[in-house]
Formats: C-alpha cells, sequence, structure tokens
C-alpha cells in the first residue's frame, strides 16, 4: 500500500512529505527528478515510475506531481484515485489545489493526509466528515484564530461517520434552499476536410450545487432518460431505482458535486453545433492565404459565441475549436422535473444547460 | 546528532529554495540564524501551562515534518503532551508520535498508558484514534498490549471501532510476525463482521496478512457478494480483487464447453451478444453466478479503480458471451486524465488481444487526437491494430493516412508499423497495404521511408505478387535512405530475392563494396551477406566482388563482422586444408519463415488485468499469480452458512416451493433489472440468514448515532413502495440490497439441488453439523405448539449468530456477553385475533411463544389457533397472499390439511418484524375462504430474552444514555406488594429474562430485538408505591414504548 506521498513541483522541489509505516528517505524522489528531467513535458512523465525496491505512482495537477511510494502490489488506479481524491479534498478546503496554498496550508494538508490515509489504506475520504474533523478555514474562522491562537482541528466528535449516509453530514441548514444542476456536454469530435464526422462521441456530467436544510431527499427525472445507457453516479444515487425507472433518486451530499456521469457513444448520431468551413492556399516560399469560417448551425437554432485557436498551418494543419453553447444540451438530453420528499419547504430549483467542446478538431 | 541533522537539512533546504519561508511560519522565518535559540523556545512553548503556546508550537513542529526536517530532538518535550486535556493539541501531539517513537522508544513508552486509558473511553472515536495511534508506534516491546488492544476492539459495539481494529492487524503483524496466528483468529472474526463499514477493511488485513488461507473465506463468500454494493469504495476494491483470486480456485471454467448442455437456472436473459458457438457454455455454479451478478452494478461506480476491478473480474471469470458488459464502462473511463486513461488503455489493449468483439463496435472512440500525448496515442494505435477486421479496415485505414501526416516522427513511425500489422493480418488488404506503404518510400520524410522499408521488408515475405516491382523500386532509393535499419533492410531484400532481381544485384555490391568502410555496422554485415548470397548464386559477375567485400570486412574494427566474414570466406572459398561444404546455396538461401506481427501488449494477461504488474508487465513485489481455474470445483458446500433450519419434510417442501419461483422468475424478461416486482415476490420467501445479514448491518451502522425515526422511516419506505415507489428515506440504499440479497438467498436455496447435476452429489456426513443432527431429532414432530426449551435456543442459535457464539479465544476472557436465555414467562392461551363473527364462523386465536422461530432466530414465532365454529368441515389451511412491507419478511406454516367442524388447528408461523411494531398483513386461505390476518407485535413480544451479569447490564447500559433513555414512572395498585408480583407483570408485557441486581429495590431486566439484536435494558427502581420504569435502547421509539406499556402493566388494577 502507499508507504509515503511527496508533493513536488515543477522545477523539482519537494513542497510536503507525509509517511506513513516508516519514513522513506527523501532520496528516493532523486529517480523521479530523473524521468522529469527528461520528459519534454510535464505530461509525458509517466504515470507509474519502477525505482529499485519500490514503484512510484504519480498524478500530475497544476504543475504539482503528487508522488505516491508503493512496496508492493496494488492495483494503480486504486492508488491514482486516491491522490485524485487529495486533490479534490484540498480544493475543497482551499478553493484551489497549487502550490502556494500547500506551502501555506502544511498543518492543515499534513492533518488531511494523515486522516484520509492509515497505514497506507484509505480510511476517510469523504469531504463531509473530514470537514466535520478538521474545519476548512475561512476569513472569519482565520481571524478568529490568529486572535484565540485556536487551530481547525474540531473539539466536537463527528457521528458523519457512522450515519447512513456517509457524504451528508448531519444538522445543515440554510437561510435559502436551492439546487441547482448544470448539465454540461463536452463534444469530443474529429471533423475531416470535407465537414463529414469522422468520430463524435458526447460526454456529460451534471455538476449540482445543492444547498437544502436538514435530510431531504430528491427525485430527478428526465424527459428522454434513454439517452444515457452509460452512466456512473456519485455514490448517493439509488442505483436500483435507476434500473427500474430511470430516475435518479438520491440523498444529496451538502454543497458541489458531481451527481452523475455519462457517455453518449460514437455509434449514436451526434448532432455537431457548428460548422467550420475553410480554404488555405499555400505558396511556395514565403506567405499564402487562409480564410476561415466558424459558424452555429442553423438546424441547432441556437446563437454561438465563438473563440477559435488555430494551430499554425503546416503540412497537417488541424484546427482546434472550443465553443461554448448555453441552453443546449447537444445530446438533447432534458431535465423534466425535480421533485423533493422528506422536508417540508419549497426549495428553489434551477437547471442550466451548457454544451462545450471537448476534443475537437477539424482536419484541413 | 539530532541538531546537526536539523542543520544541515535546513541548509539543504536554503539552497534549494530560498523563498520558500512564508507568512504563516514567520516564526520561523529567521530559524537559520538563531537555530538553538529557536528550538528552545519551542521546547519552552512546550512546556508552558498554556494551550495556545503548546499549540503554537506544535503547528511548528508539524510544518518542520512535513518539509522534511528533522524535529526529533523534541521528543521529550512533545511526549508529555499527549496527556494534553486539547483535543486540537492532542491531535497534533499523536500526528509526531506516529512518525517519531520508533527512533525513541523508550520515551515512547512513557506515552502507552495514555492509550490504554483512551481505549475504555465511552466515545467510539476516541476509543478508534487511541487504537490507531497505538497500533502505528512501530515500538516492538508494545507488540502484546497491542495485540490485547486489537482483540478488544475487535469485539467492540462500534464498526467504526472494529475498522480500526482491521487497520491495525497489518500494522501488528509487520511489527512482530510471530504473533501472525492469533491475528488470524482476529481477521477471522472480523471477516465475519456484518457491517458494511468494517468488512472492506477486514478483507484488507487479510489480503495482507494471511491471503492464502482461502478457507476464511468459504463461509464469508455469499455475505461479501450481497453486501459489496454497500461498501465504502476502497474496500470494494479489495474484495474484487480478492473474489476474483478466491472464484479462479473454487470455480470451474465457466469457458470450457460441455457436451449435454444442463437446463439453465442462470442464464441471464439479457444476453448482449449472440454465442458464437453451437454448443451451450457450461452453466455456472450458482455462486459463482452471484458474484458476477452482485459484481455488475459497480460498473457504474464514479471511482475508475472500481470500475476497473469489475472489469477484471467479469474478464477473468466470466463467460465469453458476458464480458463484453465491461467494454462500454470501460470506454467512459478512457475519457478520464491522463493517468488513468493509461492505465485503462493498457488494460483495454490486453483485452483487445483476444477479446476483440468487446471493442470492435466502439473502434471510433480510439481515433487519434492531436492533442493526446503520445503514450497515449501509441497505446490507441496498438488497440486500432488489434481492433483491425475486414469490417473496418478501409476506415482505419482511411484514419492512418490522416495520421501518417502528422508531425511527430515517432507516432507516424508507429503508423506505419500499424498498417504493416494490419496488412500482415488482413489477407484482403495486403496488397493496397503495401501500394500505400511503397507510395510513402518516396515521401520527404527520411525516418517515415526507413519505417516504411523496414515494414515492407516484413511485408514482401508474405506476399508472392508484385515482389519484383517492389523490390526494384526499393533498389532505386537505396542512394536516398540513410537510416541504418532501411539500408540493411533493402540489401537484405536483395539477398533474398537475387533471383527476382538478378539484374540489379551485382551493381548495388559494387556500388556498397564502394561506401562499404563508411557503413554502419548494421549495414556492413548486410552488405556481407548480400555478396555471399550473390555469389552462392551467380558467380560468375560477383566472385571478385566478393572477395573484395570480405577482404573489407577482414580488417573492419568491428569484430561482430570480422567474424562473419571469416566464416563466410571458409564456407565460400574453403581453403585446402577444410573440407568443403556441399551446397551453399542451402545456408544462406533457406526459406524462412515470415516474421509474424502481433501486438506488444499480446500474452500480457497472463497478469491480473489492472494490476501493477500488468501495467508494467513486470512481476511487482507481493504480486499474487491468478490461479487457473480447478478442473473439477472444489466442495461448494463448504460456503454453505445458513443450516437447514427447518424439518426435513418441510424442507422439501420448501425447496419445491422456491422452484416454482424460480420458474417464475425466469419467464420475466427483467430478471436482475426490475427490483421493486422481484421484492415482492422474494420478500415473502427471503431467507432469514442474508436479510438478516442486512437489517444487522443496518442497524450497527446507526447504532450508535441516534436515528430517533427508524421505525417511521421503515412505515414510510412500504407507504411510497405502492404509491409509485416515492422514497424519503435514508435507508433506501440498504433496501435495495436488502431485496437483492432475499433474491440471492432464493437461490442459496436451490443450490445444493443444481449442484447435485454438475458435481457429485453433495455427501450427507459432511454437511451435516451436530446442530443438524438435533434438528432432525426436533424433526419427528415438525409443528410443536409448545415453546422450543432453552438449551436448543443456544444450539441452533451458533451458527446464525457467530458474534455471540464465537469458540475463539478471545471471547474466553469476556465473561461479560450477552447470553441468550428462556423466557421467563410465556402465556398460555392465546388471545382472539379474529372474532368468530368477524370470521364468518372462524375464529382465529393467537399466541406468542417467545421463542425464536426454528426458521430464523430473528422471527418471532407465533402461534395460530384455527377453530372453525361453522356447520361444515373446512379444507387445508395455508398462507395465500402476503404483501410485506420492506424488512418484514414471513416464514410459512406448513399446511394444515383439514379444519373439519368444531375441531381447532394450531399452526406455527414466523414472522421477522423487523423491529417495528408495524404489522404484518397476509390472507390465510381456509378451504375456499380467505382470511385477511393482521398480526401487531404488541412490542414486547419483538423482544427476547438475554441475561447478562450485573456490571456487564451497567456498562452497556452507560453507553445507552441520554436520548436512548426512556423513563415512566408508575404507581403500583396497593395488591402489588413484593417483586415477584411487580416482575410477573413486567415478564408479562415483555420478553426479558431478570438480571441479578445487588440492590433489593432495583430490579433489571435484559432483552435484545429479535431482528437486529439490539440491547433493550429495563431498569425498575421502586420507592413504594412509585416505581420508575427506565428503558435504555439504542432503537428511541422501542424504548419510549417499552416504558410506557411496562408502566401501563405496572399500574394495572
Amino acid at each position: 500500500m502507499i508507504e509515503s506521498i511527496f508533493l513536488i513541483n515543477g522545477l523539482g522541489d519537494i513542497v510536503m512529505e507525509k509517511h506513513w509505516a516508516s519514513a522513506i528517505p527523501r532520496s528516493i524522489c532523486d529517480y523521479f527528478f530523473d524521468v522529469q528531467k527528461s520528459a519534454s513535458r510535464p505530461e509525458d512523465v509517466p504515470p507509474v515510475i519502477p525505482v529499485p525496491h519500490n514503484y512510484l505512482i504519480n498524478l500530475l495537477r497544476n504543475n504539482l506531481f503528487f508522488v505516491a511510494v508503493i512496496s508492493s502490489e496494488v492495483p494503480p488506479l486504486f492508488v491514482i484515485e486516491f491522490l485524485q481524491r487529495v486533490v479534490h479534498i484540498i480544493e475543497e478546503y482551499f478553493g484551489e489545489c497549487k502550490e502556494s496554498i500547500i506551502k501555506e496550508q502544511h498543518v492543515v494538508v499534513y492533518e488531511l493526509l494523515d486522516e484520509m490515509l492509515d497505514n497506507g489504506y484509505p480510511l476517510a475520504t469523504e469531504s463531509n466528515i473530514l470537514k466535520e474533523l478538521i474545519k476548512p478555514p475561512n476569513l472569519f474562522r482565520t481571524i478568529t484564530n490568529t486572535v484565540t491562537g485556536k487551530s481547525n482541528v474540531s473539539s466536537i466528535l463527528p457521528s458523519g461517520q457512522l450515519s447512513n449516509v456517509p457524504w451528508r453530514r448531519a444538522d445543515v441548514k440554510y437561510a435559502n434552499n436551492e439546487a441547482y444542476f448544470d448539465v454540461v456536454e463536452e463534444v469530443d469530435a474529429i471533423i475531416d476536410k470535407m465537414g463529414g464526422t469522422v468520430m463524435a462521441e458526447i460526454h456529460g456530467y451534471i455538476d449540482c450545487c445543492i444547498r437544502l436544510s436538514g435530510n431531504p431527499d430528491l427525485t430527478l427525472s428526465f424527459i428522454n432518460p434513454r439517452l444515457c445507457d452509460d452512466v456512473s453516479f456519485h455514490p448517493c444515487v439509488r442505483f436500483k431505482k435507476w434500473e427500474a425507472e430511470r430516475v435518479l433518486s438520491f440523498v444529496p451530499p451538502d454543497g458541489n458535486f458531481t451527481l452523475m456521469s455519462y457517455h453518449v457513444a460514437s455509434n449514436n448520431i451526434v448532432a455537431i453545433p457548428i460548422y467550420v468551413k475553410h480554404n488555405i492556399i499555400f505558396r511556395e516560399g514565403t506567405g499564402g492565404k487562409m480564410d476561415l469560417t466558424v459558424g452555429p448551425r442553423t438546424t441547432m437554432g441556437k446563437t454561438i459565441a465563438l473563440q477559435s485557436g488555430a494551430t499554425i498551418p503546416s503540412s497537417n494543419p488541424v484546427i482546434n475549436v472550443r465553443f461554448c453553447v448555453n441552453q443546449l444540451a447537444a445530446s438533447g438530453l432534458k431535465v423534466n422535473r425535480l421533485d423533493m420528499y422528506g422536508e417540508r419547504y419549497k426549495p428553489f430549483k434551477g437547471v442550466k444547460y451548457i454544451t462545450k467542446a471537448g476534443q475537437f478538431q477539424v482536419r484541413l | 546528532m539530532a541538531n546537526q541533522g536539523v542543520m544541515t537539512s535546513l541548509r539543504d533546504e536554503n539552497h534549494s529554495t530560498p523563498d520558500t519561508e512564508f507568512a504563516s511560519e514567520a516564526t520561523i522565518g529567521n530559524f537559520f540564524s538563531t537555530d538553538y535559540k529557536r528550538n528552545d523556545d519551542l521546547k519552552q512553548m512546550l512546556d508552558s501551562n498554556k494551550d495556545g503556546l503548546k499549540l503554537e508550537a506544535m503547528k511548528r513542529i508539524i510544518t518542520m515534518i512535513a518539509k522534511g526536517r528533522d524535529p526529533s530532538h523534541l521528543f521529550p518535550a512533545v511526549v508529555k503532551n499527549v496527556v494534553s486535556k486539547n483535543i486540537e493539541v492532542k491531535k497534533l501531539v499523536y500526528v509526531y508520535l506516529v512518525r517519531y517513537a520508533e527512533e525513541q522508544q523508550d520515551l515512547a513508552l512513557l506515552s502507552i498508558s495514555t492509550f490504554q486509558r483512551a481505549l475504555k473511553d465511552p466515545n467510539q472515536l476516541i476509543r478508534a484514534s487511541a487504537l490507531r495511534v497505538l497500533s502505528s508506534i512501530r515500538v516492538p516491546v508494545i507488540a502484546p498490549i497491542v495485540m490485547l488492544a486489537i482483540k478488544e476492539s475487535a469485539a467492540d459495539m462500534s464498526p467504526y471501532v472494529r475498522k480500526t481494529a482491521a487497520h491495525s492487524i497489518p500494522k501488528l503483524y509487520s511489527l512482530d510476525p510471530e504473533q501472525k496466528d492469533e491475528l488470524v483468529a482476529v481477521i477471522e472474526k472480523l471477516l465475519m463482521d456484518k457491517a458494511t463499514l468494517v468488512i472492506g477493511s477486514a478483507v484488507m488485513a487479510f489480503e495482507q496478512v494471511c491471503p492464502e488461507r482461502t478457507d476464511l473465506i468459504h463461509k464469508n463468500y455469499r455475505k461479501l457478494c450481497n453486501l459489496i454494493v454497500d461498501v465504502e469504495e476502497w474496500g470494494q476494491v479489495l474484495i474484487l480483487n480478492m473474489l476474483t483470486r478466491y472464484a479462479r480456485t473454487q470455480f470451474v471454467d465457466p469457458n470450457t464447453k460441455q457436451p449435454v448442455p444442463e437446463k439453465e437456472f442462470y442464464e441471464e436473459e439479457e444476453e448482449d451478444e449472440a454465442t458464437d458457438e453451437p454448443t451451450r457454455p457450461r452453466s455456472l455454479d450458482a455462486d459463482h453466478r452471484l458474484l458476477l451478478r452482485n459484481a455488475k452494478p459497480l460498473l457504474q461506480s464514479r471511482n475508475s479503480a472500481v470500475v476497473m476491478a469489475v472489469a477484471q473480474l467479469y474478464y477473468h471469470l466470466a463467460p465469453k458471451n458476458e464480458v463484453g458488459t465491461v467494454a462500454r464502462p470501460l470506454l467512459r473511463l478512457v475519457r478520464s486524465q491522463r493517468e488513468i486513461q493509461s492505465v485503462v488503455l493498457t488494460t483495454i489493449a490486453s483485452m483487445s488481444v483476444k477479446r476483440k468483439d468487446m471493442f470492435e463496435p466502439h473502434f471510433k472512440s480510439f481515433f487519434i487526437h492531436t492533442v493526446d500525448p503520445l503514450p497515449v496515442k501509441l497505446m490507441k494505435l496498438d488497440i486500432l491494430t488489434n481492433l483491425a477486421g475486414e469490417s473496418n479496415i478501409s476506415l482505419l485505414l482511411r484514419e492512418f493516412q490522416v495520421y501518417i501526416a502528422s508531425q511527430d516522427s515517432k507516432f507516424v513511425a508507429a503508423t506505419i508499423q500499424a498498417i504493416g500489422r494490419c496488412a500482415s493480418n488482413i489477407k484482403e488488404v495486403t496488397s493496397t497495404c503495401l501500394a500505400g506503404l511503397v507510395a510513402l518510400l518516396s515521401n520527404k520524410d527520411e525516418a517515415i521511408v526507413a519505417e516504411s522499408v523496414v515494414v515492407i521488408k516484413n511485408l514482401l515475405q508474405s506476399q508472392s505478387a508484385d515482389q519484383e516491382a517492389i523490390i526494384t523500386k526499393m533498389i532505386k532509393l537505396i542512394d536516398h535512405v540513410i537510416v541504418p535499419v532501411a539500408r540493411a533492410s533493402i540489401l537484405w531484400l536483395i539477398g533474398e530475392y537475387c533471383d527476382k532481381v538478378a539484374k540489379y544485384g551485382p551493381d548495388v555490391l559494387r556500388q556498397m563494396a564502394k561506401s562499404f568502410t563508411n557503413e554502419e555496422d548494421l549495414v556492413k554485415l548486410q552488405i556481407v551477406n548480400l555478396a555471399a548470397k550473390l555469389f552462392v548464386t551467380n558467380p560468375k559477375q560477383t566472385t571478385l566482388l566478393c572477395q573484395y567485400v570480405l577482404n573489407l570486412a577482414k580488417y573492419d574494427i568491428s569484430y561482430d563482422i570480422r567474424d562473419r566474414a571469416r566464416l563466410i570466406r571458409n564456407i565460400l572459398f574453403p581453403s585446402e586444408n577444410i573440407k568443403a561444404i556441399k551446397n551453399p546455396k542451402k545456408i544462406f538461401l533457406a526459406p524462412k519463415p515470415a516474421p509474424i506481427l502481433e501486438s506488444k501488449y499480446k500474452d500480457r494477461d497472463t497478469f491480473q488485468l489492472g494490476s501493477l504488474s500488468h501495467f508494467l508487465n513486470i512481476r511487482a513485489n507481493g504480486y499474487r499469480d491468478l490461479p487457473d481455474f480447478p478442473e473439477v470445483a472444489p466442495d461448494s458446500t463448504v460456503r454453505n452458512v445458513e443450516p437447514p433450519s427447518r424439518p426435513t419434510s418441510v424442507n422439501a417442501e420448501r425447496v419445491s416451493v422456491s422452484y416454482a419461483q424460480e420458474e417464475k422468475s425466469k419467464r420475466k424478461p427483467t430478471f436482475y433489472s426490475s427490483s421493486s416486482e422481484e421484492e415482492e415476490v422474494d420478500g415473502e420467501e427471503s431467507k432469514s440468514e442474508t436479510s438478516e445479514t442486512v437489517t444487522e448491518s443496518d442497524s450497527e451502522m446507526s447504532e450508535l448515532q441516534s436515528e430517533p425515526d427508524q421505525d417511521l422511516d421503515k412505515k414510510s419506505i412500504s407507504i411510497q413502495e405502492k404509491t409509485a415507489g416515492k422514497t424519503a428515506d435514508s435507508t433506501e440504499d440498504s433496501d435495495s440490497s436488502e431485496s437483492e440479497t432475499s433474491s440471492e438467498s432464493e437461490e442459496d436455496e436451490i443450490r445444493p439441488k443444481a449442484a447435485q447435476g454438475t458435481t457429485s452429489p453433495p455427501s450427507a456426513q459432511t454437511t451435516k453439523s451436530n446442530l443438524d443432527l438435533l434438528l432432525d431429532f426436533d424433526g419427528a414432530v415438525p409443528d410443536i405448539p409448545t415453546p422450543i426449551i432453552t438449551p436448543t435456543i443456544g444450539g441452533f442459535l451458533t451458527p446464525i449468530v457467530p458474534t455471540v457464539t464465537t469458540s475463539s479465544s478471545l471471547m474466553s476472557n469476556s465473561v461479560d456477553s450477552i447470553v441468550m436465555s428462556s423466557p421467563a414467562y410465556v402465556a398460555n392461551n392465546p388471545k382472539e385475533l379474529i372474532s368468530r363473527t368477524a370470521g364468518n364462523g372462524i375464529q382465529v386465536g393467537i399466541r406468542f411463544t417467545r421463542s425464536p422461530h426454528l426458521y430464523s432466530s430473528t422471527m418471532a414465532s407465533i402461534e395460530l389457533h384455527f377453530t372453525n365454529t361453522t356447520a361444515e368441515d373446512l379444507g387445508e389451511i395455508k398462507v395465500a397472499n402476503k404483501v410485506l412491507p420492506v424488512g418484514m419478511t414471513i416464514c410459512d406454516f406448513p399446511v394444515v390439511s383439514s379444519l373439519p367442524h368444531g375441531q381447532t388447528r394450531t399452526a406455527l408461523i414466523g414472522i421477522d418484524f423487523g423491529d417495528s411494531t408495524q404489522a404484518a398483513v397476509f390472507d390465510i386461505s381456509i378451504g375456499d375462504r380467505i382470511l385477511k390476518l393482521s398480526i401487531k407485535p404488541p412490542i414486547g413480544e419483538i423482544i427476547r430474552a438475554v441475561s447478562m451479569s450485573e456490571t456487564y447490564f451497567l456498562s452497556q447500559q452507560v453507553k445507552l444514555r441520554g436520548m436512548q433513555e426512556s423513563t415512566a414512572v408508575a404507581t403500583l395498585p396497593p395488591s402489588v406488594v413484593d417483586g415477584h408480583a411487580i416482575c410477573r407483570r413486567v415478564y408479562e408485557v415483555a420478553n426479558v429474562s431478570p438480571i441479578p441486581s445487588s440492590d433489593p429495590l432495583v430490579f433489571r431486566f435484559g432483552g435484545q430485538t429479535l431482528s437486529s439484536k439490539t440491547l433493550v435494558l429495563i431498569t425498575l427502581k421502586t420507592e413504594a408505591p412509585k416505581v420508575t420504569v427506565i428503558v435504555n435502547c439504542e432503537k428511541i421509539i422501542i424504548g419510549q414504548m417499552l416504558a410506557n406499556q411496562v408502566k401501563e402493566a405496572l399500574d394495572k388494577h
């Protein structure tokens, strides 16, 4: 299992280290530095690096490497997912996960890591539980802490770990009860010279921001649920219910989270919301001419704000297009209604649709 | 020495990052200059009696640790603060202690007693954290103390503490491997735990300490399968991987074909792909199927590691036609971050070598985007090549054409190789590909040309047409190509096919001889080879050239070339004293097999997919091989946990019933997906053991978290279930699994019979425990109306409630345990349930026997008395319809053959009320009449009498204070004077047993709820004529209701 975790920045400095079973000397990172130096881009560092006696599994986020030292067989995804969870928790706590913040918050990050992993095995990884164990900093608390000399460690022990709903903290109270759902779809596509679609896929996810008091039980239904046949859920979603009735029934965590993600595969016909017209003339020697028109597909009937970034035309020019369409889900997925049970108040509900370009490339 | 360490590390720090000091640690800012002073400062702060200063000091120390500096010299000062009252200071001290205790063993021992005390703390989180720290202190001397702590914590009430105990086991094992045997005993106990919180960690301990002990898994196998959906995600990964290995030792290969297809009970209805073989695959063992079915929903997990664990489980265990189900979830993962992507692609690449059909329909998903990192591009290319087939090859080749125009030469080279592989694998396109590759020979890019040459060389051997033209074209290139491999390849081709291009051969050799000295070794070798081959076929033109080349080679720098030249010279131009070799042509121009171009992921699947070893293609430390399926499945009865809990005659009847149901459900189109329907069918039939498992774990989860309205919740579920399944309840998740478990248990029932078909019939001798014999004995009189006598109760509970009577040494020291006892009072006469008038002449009486039902200990056994006051004789009595709320199960009574006029018949029914006082409503058919029965249990009847020592009673009572304590004050009527009368009134209301009390004015009673085995403690404090009734129970509703009922009973005149 995970023996140690090192946080290493882009320059090859160790920002932080945490050991579990026993301290592993820093020198182990030298192997990592060698690989880091030889890689042309940080992204080219392989996720698993075997070194004598150990394996280094790393995760790159915001130009910061989270390197876990492994001593024996363990599924690499297990470690990668855990590191990803660490990043996620740090983001939840401090808004971002970057070097300067971690340097500022050494103690809290260290304590978080200590709670999240016991003897190299994940212990408490749900943010709501961690937030009860170790209070996240906010401006008010920072001031009071400075004045009173207290830390962020919660003095009241939580009960969340033992509840049936481990992802939700107890006694949530809001003056305004709101539930927002963002249906975000990213279109991955390759368009060929003639404007034909070589491949197109949609990766969608539903991000929620839920601030509801008490213990609400929500049911979200879609007009056309059959569209998403390949889905993954936040653990709060009752899978059986989805299987049987194709509705999302769940007791939501408090705050922001991704409720579900889905994948509309290339076999289905995906409507591409934009068109790209181009005309490139190369001349020998210097110069040449390039016309590029990008516009919305009229069939979709929506206006599109466009930003296009084109790579320098070369022997194999490709245009990577970025676009963003509000109030449209490319797959056609539509939320039907949201019902709430278990609480009496009327929440404010909102649904937003966004279609974005994922890896959207046009071959010229 | 320690200080020196600090100095050096500090200096290092200063060198590498001069600007790493930040505001929050401003205090350390000038640390370097006043090193010693600062340390003294820290010491003073720690020694002070102000919490604020201590905290500040601890924070600075933790920051030092996090930065990799060594504050171990502060150990004495820090360790003193382990007793600090301030929880924040304490926590940081714990963190410090865990890190440095190993280095300062003697001092660390000072802190041990603090933890030992904390292990007894009433707060579970404090107990857990004490155990966590204690077990993390790597000081060998304390191993026995840790062992003791683990043992105690493993039997703790709180599942969270038990989880921590499981985590501590590997720590102790690595500290002192001698303790293994004792630890294995603890693991065994923890594996039996029913709380989902604990199981994952128990399996983790099992994997690290004793993965070879497969026997520990047998009994827990079905439970693990059934509960896995509710286990936390990390535990799911471990359990799935462990079960993959387990299943490989216990079940036969599902893909070996059976000549005579058997009737398949468990075959999945929705088959994604048609079976390509005409013979039907072997029907799976029910347990094998159980695992596959319960793992499937986890493909929807948001955690990629879980999805991968299921995918590999299916790949290694499932019948061929079902493995396809994992394709789409894996594809979904491909879209994830780069790290996950590369692991998933490696796995897909491996799978696609053998199971092309899985991903073939989705091959477009592997089309390469320019923004993909190079390793990803290469993996996708490999996958695309694996997936290439006649149907998609034209599309693929068009796509490859685009890739060839890429600027990344490594990627282009890989693409050319991919084309080569497609060409050699798919005969239809070989010539097209070859033409395309030849066209590439005129490419501007040197690297592309070189790669094409090499690939063409490989292809030509398997292609007979057009060889001449292609080789001719390549010969023309020899002046332009400078990449050695390519040059060497061309030369090799000329030599190999020298009869076809006989005209050009000598000329090329002449040119090469000219430039020989400037060539790379690789090329030189081929020149020598070419010379030899030409000499053999065309000695007229080339003898001199050949000798010239050999002479050049003779004086080459490379000994390899010199060697080769000498060898060839001796064969071709033997000197006198060496015997000439007769036919050199056979040596130089022997037909050579065409190289096979294959994926580099081939044969990687000998490693378990998704493992570190598989990813690296190297055996990692601690990797355990996936065993091969056994030829013959080992005895499957080892996994049986529930005893055949009914007398034999009844059992036979039951099996037939479940068969009928099986058939029924088979006809349903969506056998596995529909849950609500299933619930209705299976709810009735649900077996004690598994359903108990779930309810138990539920309540344990909520054990210490006060949940006032659990019963109400249950009720609300049932209501919603009826009204189009709206839910408003947090336990719904477990409900779904409950329905699943009940369907599982149904299969468990049939399994032995199904197994008879495939394997030898399970020997009755092995499966029969003494317990069964006991039951057989009872079986002679199946429906005795009298309550079962105490000794049997303990006996037949044994396998069902392992925590109560585990024979392990762990329990030997704990006299403070709960022991089942016989009811102190049993009503003799039935109460009227349905009056003669309401029942149209049939009178129904009811009597709670206060003994656990034979079928399951969670069921209350209820005696029903049917009296026929009508004028006619009525037919058989049996349970007809039952629609039960979730969590409630009924075990039907055996059919009573007839109800003659004027007679009374009794029947014993078992109902698991799920610890609620909700009524069980069901229909009874008597002859052709239907009677609707509604049995609402008095609160005291869903409790079972247990006895315990007074001290244990008090210790448990302390844990159930506050909300969980209900009180009521009763006034005794004057007729009740002595303790006996008071007790009797309590016994009449509730099935509890007396607990010895040291105070004559205080009476104590102990009980346990039937379904979830939650303790119910009753205390009566008499202060004549007032009596204070105190009920402590975790289930607040039960506590309150019971307190009121006891009060009413005592008030009664």
